[in-house]
Parts: C-alpha cells; sequence; structure tokens
C-alpha cells in the first residue's frame, strides 16, 4: 500500500544521525531516499555498531541498520569535481536534498544552495549543522556530549547530593535525534510552502538550538525569575522519582494532589503521610530528604509490576525503569507489532523499533533493508543518464 | 485536530475522528497519547517525565555504578510532539495529494524508544543491555564534561578521532602525550581513560568553561560549556542568529524565550505571537471559523459552555 509521501524524491548526505534520521522518517512514510556515501569508508555510523557479537563490520551495524532502512545507497566522491557534477546531476531531479556536512566543508563537498538552486528551482535543501550556519560559533563543532552540554539539558541532569559528579549526557546521539526531528520538519514545511509558491528553499537547522528548544520551563527560570536551574537544586515538586523495589525500579510520579492521595491509600494510609510537612506537592518538595526515606523503605518491598498496576488502576501515571529486555517482551508492545525484524544479507535477522505512529490510509512500512556501500550505485545512476562503470574507472563511485 | 487526552476520551465526549470525518471528509487528526490508540495498555496515563524510565532511557542513562538516572527534562514530551509534527506534515502533504484526510495514532511511548535503536539493538542483537557508563563513548576518549574554573561551571570535551586527539593534547600544552604510541587509537585511549580525562580536567580547571571552548575550538576541538539556562539567555551566538523570542504578553510583559530551532530562506519562519491568556480568543474564533453570530455566542456563554 503506498505510504504518504510516495513520489518524494529525497537525496542524503549524511553522517550518523542528524541528516539520517531526518530522511528515514522520510523513507519509512514512502518517500524514495537514496544515501550518498563516501567510497571505501561510507557513514561513520557503520562503524559504530551495535554489531553482532561485538565484532565491527560495516554491513553489521545496528545504527546504520536502523536508520537506513528503506534507503538506496550510492557511493559517490564529493571530494572530487567529477564526483560534485554527479551530485548536481542527481539533485536536479529531487525534491529534497538532507545534508548533515559541516558547514565549513559544505562548499568543497558541493553543497552550494545558489548553485543547487538554480539548476532546479524546486528544490529544497536542508543543512542540518551543530551550531547554525551563521554567527559566531558556526565554525564549532560538536559530537551529542559537547551538543547536549550546549543545548543546556546537560547541565540539568545530575544528583543531588553528589556535587563532584559532572553534568550528564543522556545515553545515545539525542541531539542528533532532536535536531534530525526537526529537520524533517522544517523539511516538509518547505515542501508544503512548495504546494503554493512552486520554488524550494533552503532550510537550516541547528543542533544546538534543537536542544535548547525542548528545556521548556526550565529555560524560563532566568528570564523570570533570575534563577539558575542546576542539577543540584531540589525539584519543586515531589514524589516524582525513581525508586527502588524488590526486584527492579519504579517511578514515581504524584504530580497533582488526587495522585498523591491515591498513592497514600495504596501504601495504606500510614501515619507519615498525614505529617504537615507533606501535605501538599511544594510542601514534598522542599522536605523530600524527610520523604524519600519513607517512600524508599515503602517501596523497598513492593514488586514493580504490581505497584505499577495497582497505581495505574487509580490513574496514577506510574511508569517502570524499563530494560531493553522489559521492552522487546512488553504484551502491549507485541500486540502493536511495534518491534520489527528485517533480513539483511550480511547481518541476517535484525530485529528494531518501528513504526512510532499507525497512518490510517497510508501506513508506515519497512520495504527494504539497509543499503550495503554501494549497493544501488548503477541502478540510481543510470535513472540520471550516466553510466557507473565509467565512473567507477574515473575513482568517483 | 490535533489532541493529547488518553487514549479514548475524545471518543467518550462524542468527538471521535469518525464523528469529526463525518463533518469534514478531509480532516487530518492526530491523536499523542502515552501508550498509543490499541493495545492492552492503551488506558493507562503517562505523563512527559515517566517516558525517560518507561521507554528504557533511565536504564541505560547514569553514572558508572551508580542508579538509572532521569535526564533532566520531561523529555518524552518534546520527542513525542516532535514526532508528531513530521507525521501531521506527511498527512497533510498526501491530502494536498490526494484530497483523502486520515487519523493519525501516535504513542509516545514508541516514539521514546524509536531514538534509542542503538540500546535496543544491542539486546536484540547480543542480549546486552547497555551499561551505564556516565558521560564516555564506546568510540572516542577522552570524552568527558570536565569541571572548569568558577562555582559549579563545567565544560563538554571530546577527542572524536585519532586527529583530534593530537589536537587536543597539543591544545592543552601536552602535545607529547598526542604523539605517545600508547594514546594513538582510540583503543589505547580508552584503555587509558582515566588518567586522559585527568590530564584534561587539570587543564580546564584553570580555565573558565568560556576560555577553554575558544581555546579548543580554535584548535578543531569538539568542546562547549555545559551551558545554564543564564548561560544560554545570554549566549551572544545565540542572540547574533536571532534566536530568542521576545514578545509583549498582557500579564508577564516582555519576557525571553526560545524560538524556532530551524531558519527558512524564503518562508516566514518566526513565533509570530506570544501565548493567549485563557480564553483570549474565544469570540474571535467562534465568530470567524464557526460563523456564530453574536446572539449565538451569548447564548453558548450564558449556558456555561465557554466558561
Amino acid at each position: 500500500m503506498a505510504g504518504p509521501l510516495d513520489g518524494l524524491r529525497v537525496l542524503e548526505v549524511g553522517d550518523l544521525v542528524g541528516a539520517a534520521y531526518a530522511t528515514k522518517l522520510l523513507a519509512d512514510l514512502g518517500a524514495d531516499v537514496v544515501k550518498l556515501e563516501r567510497p571505501g569508508e561510507g557513514d561513520l555510523a557503520r562503524r559504530r555498531g551495535p554489531f553482532p557479537g561485538g565484532v565491527p563490520h560495516p554491513e553489521k551495524s545496528g545504527l546504520f541498520l536502523y536508520l537506513n532502512a528503506n534507503k538506496r545507497g550510492i557511493t559517490l566522491d564529493l571530494a572530487e569535481p567529477r564526483g560534485r557534477e554527479v551530485l548536481e546531476r542527481l539533485a536536479a531531479g529531487a525534491d529534497l536534498l538532507v545534508h548533515n556536512v559541516h558547514p565549513t566543508a559544505m562548499a568543497a563537498h558541493g553543497l552550494d544552495w545558489e548553485r543547487l538552486s538554480a539548476a532546479n528551482p524546486r528544490l529544497v535543501m536542508t543543512s542540518v549543522t551543530p551550531f547554525g550556519l551563521d554567527g559566531q560559533h558556526a565554525g564549532y563543532r560538536g559530537p551529542d556530549v559537547v551538543l547536549w552540554s550546549a543545548g543546556g539539558v546537560a547541565a540539568l541532569n545530575g544528583m543531588p547530593g553528589e556535587p563532584d559528579l559532572p553534568p550528564l549526557k543522556a545515553f545515545g546521539d539525542q541531539s542528533g535525534f532532536q535536531a534530525a526531528l526537526n529537520a524533517a520538519i522544517g523539511s516538509l514545511g518547505a515542501l508544503f510552502a512548495r504546494l503554493a509558491t512552486g520554488t524550494g528553499e533552503h532550510v537550516e537547522v541547528s543542533a544546538q538550538e534543537s536542544v535548547a528548544a525542548i528545556l521548556e520551563l526550565t529555560f524560563e527560570f532566568w528570564p523570570y525569575c533570575g534563577l539558575v536551574a542546576s542539577r543540584l537544586g531540589a525539584k519543586p515538586i515531589q514524589p516524582l522519582c525513581s525508586m527502588e523495589c524488590r526486584d527492579g525500579w519504579i517511578f514515581v510520579c504524584c504530580v497533582e494532589e488526587h495522585q498523591w492521595k491515591a498513592f497514600v491509600d495504596i501504601m495504606g494510609n500510614p501515619e507519615w503521610a498525614s505529617m504537615e510537612i507533606f501535605e501538599n506537592r511544594l510542601a514534598r518538595g522542599a522536605n523530600f530528604d524527610a520523604l524519600q526515606v519513607f517512600l524508599r523503605e515503602w517501596c523497598r518491598e513492593q514488586s514493580v509490576a504490581e505497584l505499577y498496576e495497582a497505581a495505574q488502576r487509580r490513574r496514577i501515571p506510574f511508569a517502570p525503569v524499563s530494560t531493553m529486555g522489559d521492552l522487546l517482551d512488553s504484551p502491549h508492545l507485541k500486540a502493536r507489532g511495534f518491534f520489527v525484524t528485517l533480513e539483511h544479507p550480511a547481518a541476517g535477522r535484525v530485529t528494531m523499533p518501528g513504526a512510532p505512529y499507525r497512518f490510517a490510509a497510508t501506513p508506515w512500512a519497512l520495504r527494504r533493508p539497509a543499503p550495503c556501500l554501494g549497493q544501488h550505485t548503477a541502478e540510481v545512476l543510470a535513472e540520471v543518464g550516466l553510466d557507473a562503470a565509467r565512473l567507477a574507472a574515473e575513482g568517483v563511485v | 485536530m490535533v489532541e493529547n487526552f488518553a487514549a479514548g476520551v475524545m471518543d467518550r465526549m462524542g468527538l471521535g475522528y469518525e464523528v469529526l470525518r463525518a463533518r469534514k471528509p478531509d480532516l487530518v487528526m492526530i491523536a499523542l497519547s502515552g501508550y498509543g490508540a490499541t493495545g492492552p495498555d492503551s488506558d493507562k496515563v503517562s505523563y512527559g517525565p515517566a517516558q525517560v524510565p518507561l521507554s528504557g532511557l533511565s536504564s541505560v542513562t547514569g553514572y558508572r555504578g551508580f542508579p538509572p538516572m532521569h535526564v533532566g527534562i520531561s523529555y518524552g514530551d518534546p520527542t513525542g510532539g516532535l514526532h508528531g509534527a513530521v507525521a501531521v506534515l506527511a498527512a497533510l502533504l498526501h491530502r494536498a495529494r490526494t484530497g483523502r484526510g486520515q487519523y493519525v495514532d501516535l504513542s509516545q511511548w514508541e516514539t521514546s524508544i524509536a531514538v534509542l535503536p542503538d540500546a535496543v539493538i544491542d539486546w536484540t542483537m547480543n542480549a546486552v543491555q547497555p551499561p551505564r557508563d556516565g558521560n564516555r563513548d564506546a568510540h572516542m576518549a577522552p570524552h568527558g564534561v570536565f569541571r572548569a574554573a568558577g562555582d559549579d561551571r563545567w565544560i563538554a570535551v571530546a577527542a572524536e578521532d585519532d586527529a583530534a586527539w593530537r589536537r587536543l593534547a597539543a591544545a592543552i600544552g601536552r602535545p607529547e602525550l598526542g604523539d605517545d604510541p600508547r594514546y594513538a587509537s582510540v583503543v589505547g585511549r580508552k584503555r587509558h581513560e582515566d588518567e586522559l580525562e585527568e590530564v584534561v580536567a587539570a587543564w580546564t580547571r584553570e580555565r573558565t568553561p568560556e576560555e577553554a571552548t575558544a581555546a579548543l575550538q580554535a584548535a578543531g576541538v569538539a568542546a562547549f560549556t555545559a551551558a545554564t539556562n543564564q548561560d544560554l539567555a545570554e549566549d551572544p551566538h545565540l542572540a547574533a542568529r536571532d534566536f530568542f523570542v521576545e514578545l509583549p504578553h498582557p500579564e508577564v510583559g516582555v519576557r525571553r524565550h526560545v524560538g524556532v530551532p530551524w531558519r527558512m530562506s524564503a518562508s516566514e519562519c518566526r513565533v509570530r505571537r506570544p501565548a493567549p491568556a485563557l480564553g483570549a480568543d474565544t469570540d474571535t474564533v467562534l465568530r470567524d471559523v464557526c460563523g456564530y453570530d453574536e446572539a449565538e455566542i451569548a447564548a453558548l456563554r450564558a449556558a456555561g459552555a465557554l466558561a
């Protein structure tokens, strides 16, 4: 069945997550995405894993296989003038080009907006950058630990009683995923605008800004109250924290008064819960040191699954601290068919996250595994009238 | 139509997709719920902060040897919302091409797992639950957040590859370490990561994070202040890029807010108006969008439908 973006022609020049997840979102909804990789080594994600048995192999990286399923892949050396000519030929027939080549290297890789748009005025080009295309930090570089810090989230994560533990990044390349989501939105927005104008435009995404944009109220503590939000500070509202049970961890979440009252009921209305220092959510935040002693003692005796169900029956949004195994075993995620398994010629069967949303009329679908390096070079170049064998002889593909 | 009630609430109010579609056949509607509209857990309730543990992100985030951590923000909310915007725009482009609307069911839980593929696949491939390892990275070293001069000030520094390590060593006045064969490859640097982190920290703690960032980035080394909300609000780069939004609001006046994290060369791309005061636009929307006249609006108000 057709996807909502059927017929959309997309080019990607991407390493790791920033561009590749943006185009994955589009490919999974039907777009024809052609990924351009450097001859020889290809996308850096091919070296990142996880790998079966922990043994690196460029065709077996779980991260690469996830990010690049549903795409076709070609090799092209954009450092060579002939390679850049081929890029122009491909871009002339494309609706969208998404890349995360660093701003200081764009020109040398043929990612010249004026030139590409002159040849194809309908083209949309989206540049995913660490700090933006202009401004005094545009030349700065950074992997996730730097960008998650630069965007202000790392400074919010730590343990209040441990001032010598540094601001903590989240697992994985979360700044890359956030930038990629914004790149997909900006790209689709530009394609929507093109319906009216007939012309494309250049979209620029800053990963630092993408992270800063999810700070929500924590940013506003400074302009509104002159307060610096710190990983060492007390949370205003409690309990909103993970607690250890006898068989794992649970996230205890009582944001509203009725949720707290229901939780106290689950705990059997212990006497301490009626103490004045716990009388409302702000008091519980201010006196969390005392509160957590009682909660720890009670939670230690509970089972995660039973407490989760008891809380949910009373409409309290508790959640287990899931391990990866818990997710794969979840009857709910199984019933929704969330995890999908792809058969890849080199890596074999790989199970990975699937559709994050369900379209009623035009389903999300996996049509093909991620490409092996250069797998579709001849096919894609033939579509624009080029002979891959000749280009290979020139060392361009 | 965008709604984020718990699954089933819109149906119970008589405002489900089938009802609304009868009035507007090409409607695009998205329901953003914690667990999704179907499945045995669909009647459970969820908040954005609870998605961090529920998705598995907490289980792989944390200091080595310490419990699972949160990430510091309500991460399930933006991750779910941004995926929702992608879905809606795709559905609207599809409608522009075909004339057909549709219903989209988004699960915040699933969108939160979608950004953890490396952890999920380590489990499905190898039955390995990735251990919590602070700010370290399997493929880069040194790679961390280091104490800088000042009161609780920190800087993130990463040597992305072997050449970046040599640049880092030179920039912190230890070029001999850049030439040391023990540290030439990431395997060697991972083996000696404790010592190398101490070398970097000895240099950063003598400098403010801003000084250290400027020196390291000038040398081609990835680094930046672990910015607080104050640092961001006062960041000259972000100000020069017009990132911030400052619009007059009747209750709070002009305050600085973060803006749109992308720019468009041709389309208007900015925050056009402040958040509305409660009910500020009730009458204009009822009149201009729904076509009610003043008497009908007054009747709705008298019936308590607007209060």
